[in-house]
């Protein structure tokens, strides 16, 4: 096993029981670790951002295609390179030279850019430009991402109450159950919601009480189902501490001591 | 401290026993009848700590048992297995994407779910893209196909494949295009115009060189997507941004939390299939297990193992919780 | 015009495109627009990729001021600026060895193989030992939670709650493992989760999605025309008139 590996294996085990011990109660190594998942967590995001995004959406176009382009077209415009040392380095960037488009990439940079103007008292109104482009873009977006994941809801809300079999002709009792209950429980639950209409007849009220109970069966389902999702993820811990660590544990005991 | 108080009653109790065993043992019927209540009282001012106990050693002795049982049939996993099956026979789209859109945070239940489908599609020769949307699941893009090739090829030769038709091969029936940023913007640009969106693979290989991704220009040819997330508004944003000109199956693998959700979109049709968290992984993995003559991962049925065993927990403790504050509000209207 | 004007109008401009490609016949410049989606898409990109620097001015604000001050948990605080600055460290040598210095671009050279693990002290000790372990763990803590929770607060006082228990012990027990009870249990009882789940459920959980769908498509409308005092136009006393 990679050192490297090692350390991290260990380092993990080492941080998971850490923050386990928060369980006992609050303490320096609990948080000691915390403070350094959050440290860590934030570099990883500024360098994965730096090398998904920054560099090749922005830094790389304008130098190759720009400013180094403009250099190569200027002196062999259009020509594999015969500067000895540097050939390849001047052909490969000769392919694609000086593309001044590439220099229009900077505007969308100095738009971001007025997003540090929020440490300014003065200007931090510039700061909302951008905050302000980005919600008209998510409002703008929305009709296209809402039309298309609602409207198959809405339709296939409307269910044939009574089904047919396809072969025998006769009535599928059990589908038509599940549609009946389906098609109920759906219109009780938004007449619990329906604020603006008059409940004051008896039985809106009482569907609306019964959407109150079936919501409560739904409920019942998310508090299951998150039971289930809640054991898993102690499960993968419990899994990885008895697993991986105890066998990197031993292993470094093996390499350390030799035993 | 309740844990302190409680030793020191019991060292009391030793004591007085020491001092006088007969009287203690005259004593005992009446203390027998009182025992339950008194059990019930104590469970109520139980210290969490000794709950969290519970909980850790509900889910480690299982495994140090080495127990392990298999898990249920998930109906809706099921589906999601046919569908895959039948893609071959289908029509003549039947490259498959799968999105390993998932973090740290739910890799217990999504490895699996990952796992089984990849395992699949490898298996059944369904050429299989892999992708990510989530900077943190990178390493899992490489690493789950490795795994899903090993179990894969041992499968093969186990059922007396000869050795050139054992081999999963990269490029040709699957492949990693890594990391692809933007997240809407990146599902649109591939729905729209993956050429254009994707240049290279992971390595930085051209894609034009590899024959699974030659004649891929959009999402129209894509037989269908499986989305593996435990985000919020991941599987939506697939829903809504992964289309061009014909509709486009998609599949869900979604955390238990999500489950009760999906239905609705399994229900309208948005959803081909649904792998319910670890249970659906488990069921899968089942199915593959008992039709294909893939091993299960030994990993996913020792965890739902351990499911069983925490979740019966969760229920006593319910029930006793319960039973608990019942007796102790009547011992206090009795006072 | 005045700022707040300014913003409504920038506000309005964000989303056009996005409008206009959904509602334009492709005939008549929807298929146009549709064609622009990378150029559209990088736009947001470059833009969020210039502002990393705000969180790495933000992190030393707020742990820096602690240290210096020598705040509450200012030990603690310089662990997590050293870890921070470590990560960048050893991260951007990670990233230099995966960037082509000669022509910059960031990809390794083309090799068609098969992709191998990566492994550096970047990946293995940061990303998987502190982010993903870390991570996991911090999450896992909600499991000992859950049963605490089930002792303490689940208490069956009304109707609604005795729905709610029955309902969540049917969706557990129907998705584990039935060692010995597979024999003792009926053949149903398994099928009451799948039942509760595409019955009932489905029909609540699809007025409760329609509804917020409808919802969030008003507040969209409301937030690009600026008719909301939130968003763009919360007044945090940001100079506005």
């Amino acid at each position: 096993m990679p050192a490297i590996k090692l350390v991290g294996i260990l380092l993990a085990g080492i941080g998971t029981l850490a923050i386990y011990s928060f369980l006992y109660r609050e303490n320096k190594f609990y948080r000691l670790f915390e403070h350094v998942f959050i440290g860590v967590g934030v570099g990883i995001g500024v360098i994965e951002t730096t090398r998904r995004f920054l560099i090749p959406e922005l830094l790389q176009p304008l130098y190759v295609k720009g400013l180094a382009g403009l250099a190569v077209s200027r002196v062999v415009p259009g020509m594999v390179s015969p500067f000895g040392v540097s050939g390849a380095f001047v052909s490969r960037i000769a392919q694609d030279a000086w593309q001044p488009a590439e220099f229009l990439w900077l505007v969308p940079a100095v738009i971001g850019s007025l997003y540090y103007t929020i440490y300014s008292r003065r200007y931090n109104w510039l700061a909302r430009l951008v905050i302000g482009l980005g919600i008209g873009a998510a409002g703008g977006a929305a009709f296209e991402g809402i039309f298309t994941e609602m409207l198959p809801q809405i339709y296939s809300a409307f269910r044939p109450i009574v089904v047919f079999e396809m072969k025998t002709g006769g009535i599928d009792w059990g589908m038509s159950l599940i549609n009946v209950i389906m098609t109920v429980s759906m219109i009780c639950t938004m007449l619990y919601f329906i604020f603006t209409i008059d409940r004051k007849k008896i039985y809106l009220e009482r569907a609306a009480s019964t959407g109150r109970l079936l919501m409560m069966i739904s409920f019942g389902a998310i508090f299951g189902a998150t039971v289930t999702a809640r054991m898993a993820l102690v499960i993968e811990r419990i899994q990885y501490l008895t697993g991986d660590w105890a066998q990197a544990v031993f292993y470094s005991f093996y390499q350390v001591f030799g035993w | 401290m309740t844990i302190r108080r409680d030793i020191g009653a019991l060292v009391d109790w030793w004591s007085r026993f020491r001092d006088d065993p007969r009287a203690e043992l005259r004593r005992l019927p009446g203390a027998l009848r009182r025992f339950p209540k008194a059990l019930l009282l104590w469970l109520g001012g139980l210290d969490r700590r000794i709950i969290y106990l519970l909980t850790a050693l509900a889910l480690i002795i299982p495994l140090s048992c080495e127990l392990m049982y298999a898990p249920p049939r998930m109906a809706q996993a099921e589906k999601l297995f046919d569908f895959i099956e039948g893609m071959k026979e289908r029509d003549e789209r039947s490259l498959v994407l799968v999105s390993v859109d998932w973090g740290p945070q739910t890799r217990s239940e999504l490895e699996p779910a990952t796992l089984a489908v990849i395992k699949h599609c490898m298996y059944s020769r369904v050429p299989v893209v892999v992708m990510t949307l989530v900077y943190a699941a990178q390493g899992f893009t490489v690493e789950i196909p490795r795994e899903a090739i090993d179990a894969v090829e041992k499968a093969r030769r186990d059922a007396g494949l000869p050795e050139d038709e054992v081999k999963v091969v990269y490029g040709r029936d699957w492949i990693n295009i890594g990391y692809q940023l933007g997240s809407v913007n990146a599902v649109r640009g591939i729905a729209s115009d993956l050429p254009s969106q994707v240049s290279t693979d992971v390595n930085g290989t051209p894609l034009s060189d590899f024959p699974i991704m030659r004649d891929v220009a959009n999402a129209d040819d894509f037989g269908l997507m499986v989305e593996i997330t435990g985000y919020v508004g991941f599987a939506n944003m697939w829903l809504q941004w992964f289309k061009k000109e014909k509709p486009v199956y998609i599949s869900l693998a979604c955390t238990s939390v999500s489950v009760p959700e999906s239905y609705a979109y399994l229900d309208s049709g948005q959803f081909v299939g649904l792998l319910e968290g670890m249970p659906g992984a488990a069921g899968y993995d089942r199915k593959l297990e008992e039709t294909l003559g893939i091993p299960h991962a030994e990993k996913t049925y020792r965890a739902m193992t351990q499911q069983m065993f925490g979740q019966a927990l969760v229920v006593i403790l319910v029930v006793l919780g319960n039973l608990a504050y019942v007796v102790g509000r009547r011992v206090k209207e009795a006072a | 015009m005045s700022k707040r004007r300014i913003i409504a109008v920038v506000t309005l401009l964000g989303g056009v495109y996005y409008f206009l490609k959904f509602f334009l016949p492709p005939d008549y410049g929807g298929r146009a627009l549709e064609s622009q989606w990378a150029n559209v898409s990088r736009f947001w990109r470059v833009m969020g990729s210039v502002m990393i620097g705000l969180g790495v001015i933000n992190i030393f604000r707020v742990y820096g001021r602690k240290v210096v001050k020598k705040a509450r948990e200012w030990p603690e605080s310089i662990a997590l600026l050293l870890a921070f600055m470590g990560t960048i460290a050893v991260g951007l040598v990670d990233v230099l060895k995966t960037v082509d210095v000669s022509t910059f671009t960031g990809v390794q050279a083309a090799q068609a193989a098969e992709p191998s693990a990566f492994t550096s002290i970047y990946w293995d000790v940061m990303f998987n030992g502190v982010l993903m372990s870390f991570g996991a763990a911090i999450f896992s803590l909600l499991g000992f939670y859950i049963t605490q929770a089930a002792f303490r607060a689940f208490r069956v006082r009304s109707f609604e709650a005795a729905l709610i228990m029955a309902s969540a012990v049917f969706i557990m027990l129907g998705a584990l493992p039935m060692p010995v009870l597979s024999d003792v249990l009926p053949e149903w009882l398994g099928g009451i989760r799948t039942w509760l789940l595409t019955g009932v459920n489905v029909g609540v959980q699809r007025a409760v999605l329609v509804g917020s769908l409808a919802a969030g498509l008003i507040m969209a409308v409301r937030m690009w025309f600026s008719l909301d005092r939130g968003g763009a136009m919360a007044d945090g006393g940001g100079g506005l008139r």
